[in-house]
């Protein structure tokens, strides 16, 4: 949704969530080199390094686990799913150092055959704890190098970050609205609920990993308390919304006319949506300036809750990404060019009225009067 | 999301919230104990300990082996003389292991009678035993790779280091 291309949308406010993201990244890393080092100044600072990068990394994706059902239990939490993805391609590229180091800023120099400047951080990541600097392969030696497959505990953990990391490679190489479009959100969003799997992976990973060498009780302690946190967040948000879905499916039903007895208007505050079930998908019903209209309560951008959000110059304000539509319409206002469908309203015994049936996505509809 | 997804969502979610407990549980209580018996193996409970307070160091100095600088120190302890190397960073080598090797000239390999101390990874201290001969005697310190079977470097060691 753009008038002339750009690769990234930055904005004052992207840059700021950004700077902080970045900032506390770097204190975090710094912080845990430089108090593990204080602890124990015997510990090999490949292994520590190798565990900051990969520990940020996975706290990282907590956060970002964390944003989505938070801000479902609470609005003033949206501003944080705007900067989600940037998150997402922080942790991608985290985990990418924590396995290969910043071995790859010397690709360019490799490709073309000369020595690579010294870089003031010099690290190797985990690969070189597999391939030991040998002759063999990195990654024969780690797909190779514990074949246990058969073996619960003693399954190569290192096998479960491989096929995580692939999830989050597609996610990060997804995470940009090019792919959004032409994936369409449906096929986008449910490439990236991958995540889910790439989360389950990264426990394991975990578990089976760190936690076998690392008997630390707070390690894991904070292991395990993150894991309750998010699987305990997504399953009460989940769970509530559910039952929010069974409940209008089972009281909303359309009559002969094909219209939906969806409540007084006594209930619907104003310049605010009611969102309600109708025939198998929300649709988010607006009272606004003694009007009433109904538009799909789902955003064409990342299919975002519509009627959570607020009437800005005449449009449907998306809480997600800021996505607009007209609410008469559904159409987005010129020049952009998303819709969504409308619904026919009418109000009748101090009740509103809506029909089963959408419009196609952008038709008009005269809002109803209250 | 639409309907279909938060579906999809919800069913993620239940069988992560079983699976997970399972995999964190089994992954605790089935964790295999450490493979170094320090009892029965007394060489590496040596060559692994870790420094103790009371060691007191006798010389300290920086030489370069393959572009790194590595620390060697030498410190008495209540276990007895010991040689300390700390690499400022891993040497990209394979299996390193270090060696003295008596004689006045640098070995370009793994003599007959040279004594191996240790092993050399990554960038932590390594505590080695200081053998007696390296103590009375000129040598140098050899730096090996078993698993490219080559010498990286060769140090002098000076019996000045010790008492």
């Amino acid at each position: 949704m753009s008038v002339g291309y750009k690769a990234v949308q930055w904005s004052r406010t992207k840059i700021i969530y950004d700077s902080i993201l970045l900032v506390t990244v770097a204190i975090y890393l710094y912080g845990f080199m430089t108090i593990t080092a204080m602890i124990d100044p015997d510990l090999d600072l490949h292994g520590v390094r190798t565990r900051a990068y990969g520990s940020a990394a996975f706290l990282l994706l907590h956060v970002i686990l964390s944003i989505g059902p938070l801000s479902r239990l609470s609005s003033t939490l949206h501003p944080l799913l705007r900067h989600r993805r940037h998150m997402g391609v922080v942790m991608f590229l985290l985990s990418i150092v924590h396995i290969n180091g910043w071995r790859w800023l010397n690709l360019p120099w490799i490709w073309f055959g000369t020595d690579a400047p010294d870089w003031p951080i010099d690290f190797n990541g985990a690969l070189t704890w597999h391939r030991n600097f040998g002759t063999l392969d990195p990654l024969v030696s780690l797909f190779m190098g514990n074949s246990r497959y058969g073996d619960v505990i003693l399954f190569p953990f290192e096998t479960l970050g491989a096929l995580a990391l692939i999830i989050l490679f597609l996610m990060a190489a997804t995470s940009h609205d090019f792919w959004l479009v032409n994936l369409t959100a449906p096929i986008w969003k449910t490439l990236h609920m991958a995540v889910y799997a790439a989360y389950g992976l990264l426990v394991g990973h975990v578990v089976l990993g760190a936690l076998q060498i690392n008997r630390d009780p707070v390690l894991t302690g904070a292991v395990l308390v993150g894991m309750v946190w998010i699987v305990t967040l997504h399953l009460i948000t989940g769970t509530r919304e559910r039952y929010k879905d069974h409940k209008d499916r089972s009281n909303l039903l359309p009559r002969l006319d094909g219209f939906v007895d969806i409540g007084a208007i006594t209930d619907f505050p104003d310049d605010r949506a009611k969102v309600v079930m109708i025939a198998g998908e929300r649709v988010a019903v607006f009272k606004y300036n003694g009007n009433v209209s109904a538009i799909s309560n789902v955003c064409q951008h990342q299919n975002g809750p519509l009627g959570e959000g607020t009437i800005l110059d005449g449009c449907v304000t998306c809480p997600w990404h800021g996505h607009q539509y007209q609410i008469e319409s559904g159409a987005s206002p010129p020049p952009f060019d998303e819709k969504v469908p409308t619904f026919d309203v009418k109000v009748e015994g101090g009740h509103i009225f809506v029909h089963a049936t959408p419009h196609p996505p952008g038709t008009p509809v005269i809002p109803a009067q209250v | 999301m639409i309907r279909a997804r938060r579906n999809a969502h919800v069913y993620m979610m239940t069988g992560l919230a079983g699976i997970l407990p399972i995999v964190f549980l089994a992954g605790l209580l089935y964790r295999p104990a450490p493979t170094l018996d320090s009892a029965a193996d007394g060489q590496s409970a040596a060559v692994d300990a870790p420094i103790t307070s009371q060691a007191s160091f006798v010389s300290r100095s920086t030489v370069v082996v393959n572009g790194i600088d590595v620390q060697v120190a030498t410190a008495e302890t209540t276990s007895g003389l010991v040689l300390l190397l700390t690499p400022t960073q891993a040497l990209p080598f394979s299996d390193l292991l270090v060696y003295w090797s008596p004689g006045e000239s640098p070995p370009t390999d793994v003599s007959a009678d040279a004594f191996l101390l240790g092993q050399l990874s990554g960038s932590r201290r390594h505590q080695l035993p200081g053998v007696t001969e390296m103590q009375t005697e000129s040598g140098y310190l050899l730096f090996y790779s078993r698993d490219q079977a080559m010498a990286i470097a060769a140090v002098p060691l000076s019996q000045s280091r010790f008492p």
